[in-house]
């Protein structure tokens, strides 16, 4: 069942043979590739927003509402103080109708019984005080021209009735002059008018006041309902403009923790309180983004400083053939024979090459590059990784095996970074294995299909129970002072994990570690690039 | 003249390890870069007092030997000193082996060259070799393996490591196990013959050059 490839080209002796092979699936976690929004365009983009704070909003707000109830207040007050007014103007209005029904009284059982007529005139009098005192009042309601009319058909019944006891009456019961008569009759035309004045007046009065005390009914009802209104805007306000971000941030530190660094993007027209935290926010995570960068190029660093140690002993072996042959050439070149030369310029042009190769994987690895998500076959990677610490693998006398599964997707990834992934983990176990051993690269896709299952299998020391959680901390290390920075791990997961992927650990002290990296099949690429949403979206 | 120059330069290469050694044992970085002032000079005296430590042990083990092999007589390797100075070369660079033997043969050398350790120590049982040189790092077995055979079995043999990495623990181990003497990779031809040719007058061969 066992197929064989051929060894990777190049003069690596230690690069794996690789056995194809299916099955043996590992479990697989699902999580996406998160979308690259650049955080200097989400921060822009946060900026750019007009700025309304939403204390401003709130300030504006309440201040509304208690202008609105203060107003309520004003008004109420001022409707309550006419309504008094209009009640004792009212009660005025009243009172001066009933004068003018007792003068009236008096006027008639003058001219019926020929009573004394003092009692009308006292009570024509009552009425002028209550007119005299009301007079603005009655003005304000039926105008200064009715006003004046009034007090003049008052002034004209009152010298009407003045008149009238000038006159001669004899004591038994005489006939009613033609003077008389004519007076009783203007006085009877001028007291209708008067009466029906008041009365009007009355009337108008009593309406005015039925109808603002219909008008000041529903005002408060009116402001009330309106500051209720207010009140449920500014409660959805506060919800939607402070709770429902709030939210949000909580989501988006949630999907920070578990080191999803996308920036945040509001989908706010304005830009508020909220806009400065999250502009806070992406510029930690930029920051945070930074460090770990720096993390990885440090530890890039060591590991570059590891091979270096192996390249320059490997470099020594080429530039020793070279170095012996050119100066045999030189020594000898006239007794050589031609194809003796030849095949001595051959071999200098063979080694050259051999050490141009040796120094280009290194060169390659350490070069500083950007980040470029290609798909990539795992494979590929994995050799290319086991090329350049060839060096290192002779030097501790491991064996590597590899066993890949036929057919397996290609992955979606930042090249350079995924070899400083496997490139630790196979200076890690090279490491654990101090008296030489195996290692074994198994890769193999995952039951879903969904991601490529890269395992390293040493036979090397293992790791404690209770160190496993702990490998994958910053700066964790069970090497010497000089030997281990305990970055390699968690630069590894790191970079694992922004690929989509995980990384998964499995031991036994004495028999030995396996490290399997899960990474995410590539699908369409365009599909990949902007994928995927913040969750908290 | 210049050979006169490389033949010192061969001399000194014994006594550079032996100063790392030294700066090793002493606690210091490889030869004590960081060193200043009157530290220098003490960790210096230091250096070459062990160096002469050194030196005194591998000259009494060779002395030894030399007693061992004048009472015991017969050892395993057959007659020891022909009429040339016999060389096995044993590195697994087939260029290595293909230029030196070039190199050597032509000043009247009888080379034999190998690239796989075993059949290498197989054919030390068989013939006597003057002078082995060999690579010290070989998959399988390495140079100091086949010193410790050489040093086990050949009595009159002399061993030459060629060294490209090798640490200060490995060079100890090798100059106390015996070796006559290391040659860094990369070398020239007349490097080699120049320490080849110590190792020879050491034999008693006269000069081969
Ligand atoms: N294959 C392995 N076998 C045994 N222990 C391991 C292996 N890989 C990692 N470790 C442990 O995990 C620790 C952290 O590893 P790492 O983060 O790469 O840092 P470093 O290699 O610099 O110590 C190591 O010091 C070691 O104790
Ligand atoms: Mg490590």
């Amino acid at each position: 069942m066992n197929s064989r490839t051929p060894p990777a080209p190049g003069h690596a002796p230690a690069s794996a043979v690789w056995t194809a092979r299916a099955g043996a699936q590992p479990p697989a976690s699902s999580r996406a590739v998160s979308a690259e929004v650049s955080p200097d365009e989400a921060q822009a983009a946060l900026q750019e927003r007009p700025s309304l704070s939403i204390r401003r909003q709130l300030s504006v707000g309440f201040l509304l509402s208690l202008l609105l109830t203060l107003a309520l207040a004003i008004v109420s007050m001022l409707m309550i103080s006419r309504i008094i007014a209009k009640l004792a103007f009212l009660e005025a209005a009243t009172n001066y109708t009933f004068e003018i029904q007792e003068a009236r009284r008096y006027e008639k059982n003058y001219f019926l019984y020929h009573t004394d007529l003092s009692g009308a005139l006292e009570h024509v009098r009552s009425a002028r005080r209550i007119l005299d005192e009301e007079g603005r009042n009655i003005a304000a309601v039926i105008g200064q021209a009715g006003f004046d009319t009034m007090t003049g058909h008052l002034k004209a019944y009152e010298s009407l009735l003045s008149r009238l006891p000038k006159m001669d009456r004899g004591p038994a019961a005489p006939r009613e002059t033609s003077a008389e008569t004519q007076i009783e009759g203007q006085l009877r035309e001028q007291g209708a008018q008067i009466v029906a004045v008041a009365e009007d007046l009355v009337w108008k009065e009593r309406n005015s006041v039925n109808s603002m005390l219909a008008i000041s009914q529903p005002v408060p009802v009116a402001f009330l309902g309106i500051l209720i209104l207010l009140m449920v805007y500014l409660a959805t306000f506060i919800s939607k403009r402070v709770l429902s971000p709030l939210n949000r941030m909580m989501a988006a530190t949630r999907r920070i923790a578990q080191g999803d660094f996308t920036p945040l993007v509001l989908r706010r027209k304005y830009r508020d309180e909220f806009s400065e935290l999250a502009m806070a926010m992406n510029h930690m995570m930029h920051q945070v983004v930074y460090r770990q960068e720096l993390l990885v190029t440090t530890h890039k660093l060591k590991a570059v400083g590891t091979l270096t140690a192996g390249v320059a002993h490997e470099l020594n072996n080429p530039i020793n053939n070279i170095i012996l042959t050119a100066s045999l050439l030189q020594e000898d070149f006239q007794e050589l024979d031609r194809e003796k030369c030849l095949e001595m310029i051959n071999d200098l042009v063979a080694e050259s090459e051999r050490a141009q190769k040796i120094v280009r994987n290194l060169l390659d690895f350490a070069r500083e590059s950007e980040v470029e998500l290609e798909s990539h076959q795992v494979q590929q990677v994995v050799e290319e990784t086991l090329r350049l610490a060839s060096n290192q693998i002779k030097l501790a006398k491991v064996k590597v095996e590899g066993i890949v599964e036929e057919h397996l997707p290609p992955i979606y990834g930042d090249r350079q970074q995924l070899e400083q992934v496997f490139l630790n983990l196979v200076l890690n176990a090279l490491d654990a294995m101090p008296e030489g051993g195996a290692l074994r690269i198994k890769l193999s896709n995952s039951e879903d299909r969904e991601f490529v299952a890269v395992q390293f299998e040493d036979t090397g020391i293992g790791i404690p129970k209770q160190h496993l959680r702990e490998i994958f901390d910053p700066f964790f290390t069970s090497k010497k002072a000089a030997k281990g920075t305990g970055l390699g791990l968690s630069v590894s997961l790191g970079i694992v994990q922004r690929h989509g992927g995980d990384i998964r650990v499995e031991s036994e002290v004495g028999k030995g570690t396996t490290f399997t990296v899960l990474l995410p099949v590539a699908k369409v690429p365009a599909n990949i690039g902007n994928s995927s949403e913040a969750p908290d979206s | 003249m210049e050979k006169k120059e490389h033949k010192e330069k061969a001399t000194t290469q014994f006594d550079d390890w032996m100063i790392r050694i030294a700066f090793a044992e002493a606690g210091e970085p490889e030869m004590g870069f960081r060193l200043t002032g009157s530290e220098i000079e003490r960790k210096t005296r230091l250096a070459l007092d062990k160096i002469m430590v050194v030196r005194s042990e591998r000259q009494k083990a060779e002395g030894e030997s030399e007693v061992a092999a004048n009472l015991g007589g017969e050892g395993v390797a057959a007659e020891p000193r022909g009429e040339r100075l016999r060389v096995m070369v044993l590195d697994d660079e087939p260029i290595v082996g293909r230029r030196l033997h070039q190199a050597l043969s032509k000043q009247g050398i009888e080379v034999e060259v190998f690239e796989d350790p075993r059949s290498a120590i197989a054919r030390l049982g068989e013939a006597h070799f003057d002078v082995v040189v060999t690579d010290f790092r070989m998959e399988e077995i390495n140079g100091v393996q086949v010193l410790e055979y050489v040093t086990a079995h050949c009595k009159h043999t002399r061993v030459i490591l060629i060294t490209g990495y090798a640490t200060v623990e490995v060079a100890r181990e090798a100059l106390v196990k015996g070796a006559f003497d290391f040659i860094a990779k990369p070398f020239k031809p007349r490097d080699l013959r120049a320490v080849i040719n110590k190792a020879a007058l050491s034999l008693g061969f006269t000069t081969i050059e």
